[in-house]
């Protein structure tokens, strides 16, 4: 059965039915088409996943006109199809609660259409079977949120933010378009199997190690490793919520994702796993000691994205099957409740008027439903034992031991403990006593609720049933590993 | 071998230039820098391309991804360019260096 | 364009790309660049006076027309940017 990518040109369809709702004044007409053309979306990733699953090498290839390894393909296993239903979800969730929370702005037939393209090219990058394809989609997937980011142009904040983002995103994917020319000019094709097949064990030339080098800093400025992280901590809490969650949710955890395919085709483990570990405890440590002196709740959250990412950082330098397993089941997960801390807070932040945690104070009171959800995200957050966080952390801690990185695991247990420090101070500031800075706050409207009702749902769900989970990252790690025949589909 | 030393030079000469540029102080010059780095990679795409040519062929390969690299640094380049008008409307100013209310 | 103040900053960023540049070049002349041995089979004659346009737009959309389908996603979705970030409403 063949993979079906009509959904990838959805946003075609937003703004045609956007441009009829201006014309005609039919009102939530666009609201209404871009949420069923995300829920399409999702559908349509369960389908490819069900194909993927059904087919005998448990690898979708789809193709235009010539075959890979010349053509252009996606080369779809159980890992691209888990990292993209993680944002096809994220994407239904996020595109619900703009319908509520985007209401009072202006251009939303301009937002709906980035949004959806936004998610189009997130499950591109996932979906991708040779470089330029990965690079064509993360261009798509780069120039949406720097738009987004910049979205509420009438205030400076965004803008600053934005087009800081925007010089060191690009000055990324010029970097990674550097690499994938050295890695053309030395394999003499850019397809990721032919690659494999050609450089995989042919020792670590110069010119290789170079290219590693250049891969890590291109991927790495979109995947937020300290020290090309500071678009971060701007472009999170000036984006819209809905944004920041879709930005901190899924779009870093993508742009690990690609750097840890590229990294597993090209070179073997030991070659970038101590800079790696090295990188992960850098970006850990760095980013829980500044979140512990944030007072805005969206920066304090930016600054556990960056911390999140450093974790994930170590499942990727344990490397073998239950390291990969802890970092997709973390990136799972870290989608979930930052998705959902980003879009309670986002609640909180329409109820009360302000970003800052002392304004907050008490806020418990008037909106006890956002509160809990916002609980539940914390928590697990941090990493607290009965929550699905807890798990993937403690499987991608314990990942690291087997490889000889003990250090890793003792530093990554400290850090835990240390981002409980502020996750606890966010907490206790939203139970505390109530000022008069939030009187008159009602709790929020029925959409937003709902959704932020939804997504706690999810969690606590797989937290006290986490297995189901826990063997989809298994098959997306074993998928992963397994070179040899994600070579063989495409060079019998 | 010394074809490869002028023209990955020229690569790398023109990556180092372009990462210098990037760290200016106007906005116009970090957006030039960021596309002279791009076009440093579409060289060496085009040069890995046609290093066989005294055998009398080109790889087709090459020159295709060269081609769809420049539009996509042109569509890069029109978003930083829309940014940039939004920024001189708030700031007044091509000044990087005054683009520093947001904390750390 | 310089003023007091930045000259620390752009001292660093040439040094830094002066390094770099030296640092390249050795590369270059330590370890010859090891190029591919491997064409694909599509060849394109090198000769003067070839149709070299006619044999690329076939190439470009036989083998690589998936990225082409996915660039007029990329071309579209920079027009729409644009257009979010410069249209003036009075609201």
């Amino acid at each position: 059965m063949a993979a079906n990518i009509l959904f990838m040109f959805s946003p075609f369809a937003v703004v045609l039915f956007g441009l009829l709702s201006e014309r005609f004044k039919i009102a939530k007409l666009r609201e209404v088409v871009a949420v069923l053309l995300s829920a399409f979306t999702l559908y349509s990733v369960w389908l490819i996943y069900t194909a993927v699953n059904a087919s005998p090498t448990k690898v979708l290839i789809f193709s235009m006109g010539g075959a890979p390894p010349l053509g252009a393909s996606f080369e779809i296993d159980m890992l691209g199809v888990y990292m993209a239903f993680s944002s096809a979800l994220l994407g239904f969730f996020a595109t619900v609660y703009s319908v509520s929370y985007m209401a009072h702005d202006t251009r939303l037939t301009e937002y709906y259409t980035l949004l959806s393209a936004l998610v189009s090219g997130i499950i591109g990058v996932a979906f991708a079977g040779d470089f330029f394809t990965l690079f064509v989609f993360w261009e798509l997937m780069g120039i949406t949120s720097y738009t987004l980011v910049a979205f509420r142009k009438d205030r400076w904040g965004p803008i600053e933010a934005g087009f800081k983002y925007m010089v060191m995103g690009a000055v990324g994917s010029t970097m990674l378009l550097l690499g994938i020319s050295l890695i053309y000019g030395m394999a003499g094709t850019v397809n990721f199997a032919q690659i494999s097949s050609t450089l995989h064990g042919s020792g670590g030339s110069l010119w290789l190690m170079f290219s590693m080098l250049i891969f890590v800093v291109g991927f790495g400025v979109k995947s937020a490793i300290v020290p090309l992280h500071t678009w971060l901590p701007d472009a999170h809490p000036e984006a819209p919520s809905p944004i920041s969650a879709m930005l901190s949710g899924i779009l870093i955890e993508t742009a690990l994702y690609g750097l840890t395919r590229v990294l597993y085709i090209t070179f073997p483990a030991a070659d970038f796993s101590l800079l790696i570990a090295a990188l992960a405890v850098l970006t850990m440590t760095f980013a829980n000691v500044l979140a512990v002196l944030q007072q805005d709740i969206k920066r304090m959250l930016a600054y556990s994205s960056i911390a999140q990412m450093g974790y994930m950082l170590v499942g990727l330098a344990s490397g073998g099957i239950l390291g990969f397993t802890g970092l997709f089941l973390h990136v799972f997960n870290h989608s979930l409740m930052k998705g959902l801390a980003f879009l309670s807070a986002g609640s909180i932040i329409e109820g009360t008027g302000s970003r800052d945690l002392d304004k907050m104070r008490g806020v418990a009171k008037a909106m006890p439903v956002t509160s809990i959800a916002m609980f539940i995200a914390l928590l697990g957050l941090g990493g607290v034992p009965g929550t699905a966080g807890f798990i993937s952390k403690y499987i991608l801690f314990g990942s690291a031991i087997g490889p000889g990185y003990w250090w890793l695991t003792v530093i990554g247990v400290l850090n835990s403990a240390l981002s409980m420090v502020y996750y606890l101070r966010a907490m206790k500031t939203l139970v505390g006593k109530p000022s008069e800075a939030i009187s008159g706050v009602k709790e929020a409207p029925p959409l937003m609720l709902g959704v932020t009702v939804a997504m706690a749902t999810l969690i606590i769900l797989f937290g006290v049933w986490p297995a189901p989970v826990i063997s989809y990252a298994q098959s997306a790690a074993a998928a992963l590993t397994n070179l040899s025949n994600y070579v063989r589909v495409i060079l019998p | 071998m010394a074809d490869d030393v002028v023209f990955l030079g020229a690569v790398l000469a023109l990556v180092a230039i372009g990462l210098y540029c990037a760290s200016q102080r106007s906005m116009i010059r970090i957006l030039l820098g960021i596309e002279m780095i791009l076009n440093a990679g579409n060289f060496a795409l085009v040069y890995f391309a046609s290093s066989r040519a005294a055998l009398g062929y080109v790889d087709p390969l090459g020159q295709s991804l060269a081609f769809m690299s420049i539009i996509l640094g042109g569509s890069v380049i029109a978003v930083g360019l829309a940014l940039i008008v939004n920024t001189y409307k708030h700031f007044k100013t091509l000044d990087v260096e005054k683009l520093r209310r947001l904390k750390w | 364009m310089s003023e007091e103040g930045n000259g620390g900053v752009r001292a660093v960023s040439f040094v830094a790309a002066a390094l770099l540049l030296v640092a390249f070049l050795y590369l270059l002349s330590s370890s010859p660049f090891p190029h591919a041995t491997y064409t694909s089979p599509e060849r394109l004659p090198v000769m003067p006076g070839s149709d070299l346009g006619g044999g690329m737009s076939l190439f470009l959309w036989d083998f690589r027309g998936l990225d082409l389908m996915i660039q007029t996603l990329v071309l579209f979705a920079t027009a729409i940017s644009c257009l979010a970030l410069l249209r003036e409403e009075k609201h």
